[in-house]
């Protein structure tokens, strides 16, 4: 995947891996655990700042998206589920369509998206890279299997690409062919010529591979990332963060009881100082994004 | 010592019936530069891959490799990954990972190599080839020639003693081409790494090398140092002399002419069976006066060999040796020429065309992404029924866009095209593909997706409603025409590089095109196989079909267009007739051209100028 040129120039592709990756499972851990509504918009708005700083103004349209998935998962939740005291009315022979599941079905919706947002910002920052960097120490075979099937994706589109263009300038392209039929046969024959190049291409890079010496005992593993001072604060702070905002928030977080009615517990004092906690945690690489481009922005005026 | 030494090597493949090598021996010495030249299928692929234990091909073998005085087979594979390093043909497959560094550390990852050891090979050798700037890129987003530098330098990290090339450039352009040659010839000359290759392009790589073998069906038929072999060559009349450079072929055809030497020369011999690699001579050594005497009087070659042999050295000494470069053409042909009556150009044979136009393109511009740059920039071209009509010009200057935007595939923002006579959008749907246009793409493979040529070839008789007379009329009206003949039954994986183009061409003259359209037609082929292709094409000029290539092939297009266009920026700069218009050009013109120029003016390719000389 490309990293876009906001993702190459953001704070938080010069953070270690490990911490890019600790952070993202712990935001996920976050949508999963603290399942109080209030909590999952935090990190839904967190998920949304990270994701159009990363992106710039083309996140609007996948963040509009998203609400989309939020309603359809919403609404569709009464239909499964009839628990619930409020009904709201009565479909296919007495069913009911309860508030209460509506309101599972928000929450679920949310955290549905939230996660899914977070997981979009994760693919643009933890490129294929800092992955097998992590884990290529664990697991060297799978890694490098990994990194070579990232390869193979792009270049498939490409040669189907040459190929179908190929087909189209002797007049075999698929607005030629008519029916339905000669589409599919000559999709077909394509996917088949595009396995058969693959296996002849995998032919020349297993030569390369052995010709380089993989397989050989006692392979390393090489770098480019280094863990600095920096990355160690971040890490101390964020921990130090996200420990006081469980701890203050308490059983709050963990969400509310929808059947048979929603019992929605106002937060004290305490709650609120941890949800606080939750959001400065949530947004801390959004912020250290904002934060390089102001920095730029700031060094840029001056030169 | 030498590096490399192949003792009697001979190997055949499994089921097949000939070698495929057959009693080869000769040593490669340390920090030499080697060329293995021979036509396709001469076994140059099998020599390289026998020198490195896991890429040897299986199949009955006979016969010793030595790799620094040791059998190869007995040195283990750590060792051989780090010291034997081999760049094959295609750049894209033979990239392993998806990231520029790690590809870079890949070979020493698997070396076992620490962190700091890692980090600072790869970082002087990602500065030795000016890697730096792309380091952290995709390896999808480099061109084809990047891809190539970095196969190199991948394998150049390991520090190995040498670097076997299999035909590295076969799928580059000539630009990115030369740049490869030129990396590889300055990891020889500044870090003494030895360098075993095989080229088709003959031109760049045949004067840096020192020692070259010519292989003919699996045996060496000349070895030496390259004047030595190129004289064995045209002494032997052997085909590979189309693939010497243009100064070496225009010596020879001056030198040669009724002055063939009588008898056997001891020094340029085939000698397929010495392993003594440097001659002490190093050439023919030319008295000027008497071998440029264009009163055609037999040169002396015999004795002005002695006398440079006498002097034991590879110096000029007032003769001339056999030029490799266009410099060393210039210097020959002025004193060749110098005082004698040159002949006149001879009258160029225009074709006349008819008025009517195959391709006609007006102000026509396009661009891939919306917020792209434009590939074609008002572009405009016009092409005359009949008329073989090549356009020349660099990479990615939209000269390849431009014919898919005569097939209708690509389709211009603004402009106006008219194909055959008629506007593009008049054509509907299949029309334009029946009795029309046709392209045969860049890489012929694009176009084979069938088991084998014959499957591929019905194909594009399906749906057509002929009858199964016409059908096969047609076909083998095709296969004639692209001299396909013997391929139908094979797969096309299994064709070589030429071959696989006239199945390709086959398939695409089942079009019965009246226009058809080339994309590099001439790329990856060798010498003999670019012959066949222009007898082809001017078979098909002949009979009416109207052919636009383009190439970055300027020596092809010099030797057999009609007419000529540089395209440049994503237009057409200048066009007419191929002769005058290559002769115009300084740069981008034949290395004939470029070698006689202010001498012989206005000659574009050797023959011309061996006419030239010789009155």
């Amino acid at each position: 995947m490309t990293p876009l040129p906001q993702a190459a120039r953001s704070a938080v592709d010069g953070w270690h891996p490990a911490l890019v990756f600790l952070f993202f499972a712990a935001a996920l851990l976050g949508c999963m655990v603290l399942a109080n509504p209030v909590c999952l918009m935090v990190s839904f708005s967190a998920a949304g700042l990270l994701y159009g700083s990363l992106r710039g103004r083309g996140a609007w349209r996948f963040i509009v998206g998203l609400v989309a998935v939020v309603a359809v998962v919403a609404c569709a939740t009464p239909l499964f589920t009839t628990d619930g005291a409020t009904v709201l009315f009565r479909w296919l022979g007495g069913r009911p369509y309860t508030a209460e599941a509506l309101a599972l079905g928000a929450s679920t919706g949310l955290a549905l998206a939230a996660m899914m947002l977070w997981f979009a910002s994760y693919h643009l920052v933890m490129t294929s890279e800092k992955f097998t960097f992590l884990f290529g120490r664990v697991a060297p075979a799978l890694s490098l299997l990994l990194t070579m099937t990232l390869r193979l994706v792009p270049a498939y589109r490409r040669k189907a690409d040459a190929l179908l263009s190929a087909r189209a300038c002797i007049g075999k392209g698929a607005r030629e062919s008519d029916s339905l039929r000669e589409r599919v046969v000559a999709g077909a024959t394509v996917l088949g010529h595009l396995s058969a190049d693959a296996l002849e291409g995998a032919v020349i890079t297993a030569d390369s591979l052995r010709s380089r010496g993989f397989g050989l005992a006692g392979r390393t593993h090489f770098g480019i990332f280094r863990w600095t001072v920096r990355d160690a604060v971040i890490l101390g702070l964020l921990a130090a963060v996200a420990a006081v905002s469980v701890v203050l928030m308490g059983p709050w977080g963990f969400g509310l009881a929808y059947f048979p009615t929603v019992v929605f517990p106002a937060p004290g004092a305490s709650a609120v100082a941890g949800l606080v906690c939750y959001g400065l945690f949530l947004t801390a690489p959004a912020v250290a994004n904002g934060e390089r481009r102001l920095a730029w922005r700031w060094s840029l005026s001056r030169m | 010592m030498a590096l490399v030494a192949f003792q009697n090597v001979s190997f055949r493949y499994p089921g097949a019936t000939r070698d495929a090598l057959s009693d080869v021996s000769f040593e490669i010495p340390r920090g030499s530069f080697t060329l293995v030249m021979g036509p396709t299928g001469c076994g140059k692929t099998t020599l390289l891959r026998s020198m490195k234990t896991v890429l040897a091909p299986y199949g009955e073998r006979s016969g010793r490799v030595l790799f620094d005085g040791r059998l190869l087979d007995d040195v283990p594979e750590r060792e051989q990954v780090a010291r034997v390093g081999f760049v094959m043909q295609n750049p894209e497959a033979q990239l392993v990972t998806d990231k520029v560094w790690h590809e870079l550390a890949f070979g020493l990852e698997s070396l076992g190599c620490d962190q700091a050891t890692m980090r600072r090979r790869v970082a002087e050798m990602a500065s030795f080839f000016g890697i730096q700037h792309w380091f952290h890129k995709n390896v999808a987003e480099l061109s084809g020639g990047q891809k190539q530098l970095l196969n190199l330098a991948s394998v150049m990290v390991m520090q190995p003693d040498v670097l076997v090339l299999d035909e590295p450039t076969s799928q580059l352009d000539p630009i990115a081409a030369a740049e490869f040659l030129n990396t590889v010839r300055r990891l020889n000359l500044e870090l003494g790494v030895t360098v075993v290759v095989t080229e088709h392009r003959l031109e760049e790589a045949y004067g840096a090398a020192d020692l070259v073998v010519a292989l003919e069906n699996g045996r060496i038929v000349a070895l030496g140092e390259p004047r030595v072999v190129a004289s064995a060559l045209w002494d032997a009349e052997s085909s590979m002399v189309g693939g010497l450079p243009a100064s070496a072929r225009v010596y020879f055809g001056v030198e040669g002419v009724e002055g063939r030497p009588a008898e056997p020369k001891e020094e340029g011999a085939p000698c397929s069976d010495s392993i003594e690699v440097f001659h002490s001579r190093s050439g023919f050594g030319v008295d000027s006066n008497t071998s440029m005497n264009c009163a055609r009087t037999p040169s002396s070659l015999g004795s002005a060999c002695s006398a440079v042999a006498a002097m034991g050295g590879s110096g000029m000494l007032g003769g001339f040796e056999v030029p490799l470069t266009v410099r060393e053409g210039r210097q020959w042909l002025a004193a060749a020429v110098e005082g004698c009556e040159l002949g006149s150009p001879a009258a160029a044979a225009r074709r006349s065309f008819s008025d009517s136009l195959a391709v006609w393109v007006r102000d026509v511009w396009f661009r891939y992404e919306r917020e792209g740059d434009d590939v074609l920039r008002g572009a405009t071209l016009e092409v005359p029924s009949g008329s073989l009509f090549a356009v020349v010009g660099g990479n990615g200057t939209g000269k390849s866009t431009l014919l898919k935007a005569l097939c209708g595939v690509v389709k211009p923002y603004r402009g106006k095209i008219e194909v055959l006579g008629r506007p593009l959008k008049t054509w509907k749907g299949s029309a334009l593909f029946r009795g029309g246009v046709a392209l045969l793409p860049q890489d012929p493979l694009d176009l084979m997706v069938k088991k084998t040529v014959r499957d591929d070839l019905l194909e594009m008789l399906e749906g057509r409603g002929l009858s199964d007379e016409d059908a096969r009329a047609l076909l083998d009206d095709s296969v004639a025409k692209a001299s396909a003949g013997g391929l139908l039954d094979a797969h096309p994986y299994d064709l070589s590089g030429g071959e696989l183009q006239r199945a390709a061409l086959a398939k695409v003259l089942l079009c019965q095109p009246r226009l058809l359209l080339l994309d590099e037609p001439t790329r990856g082929l060798d010498a003999l196989h670019k012959q066949h292709l222009a007898c082809t094409l001017a078979d098909l000029t002949a009979a009416g079909t109207t052919v636009l290539m383009v190439s970055h092939d300027v020596e092809f297009c010099a030797a057999h267009a009609d007419l000529a266009a540089l395209f440049f920026d994503g237009d057409v700069v200048s066009s007419g007739p191929a002769r005058p218009f290559f002769a115009g050009n300084s740069f981008y013109t034949t290395v004939a051209n470029r070698m006689s120029r202010g001498i012989i003016d206005g000659a574009v390719t050797v023959e011309e100028v061996i006419a030239r000389c010789l009155g």
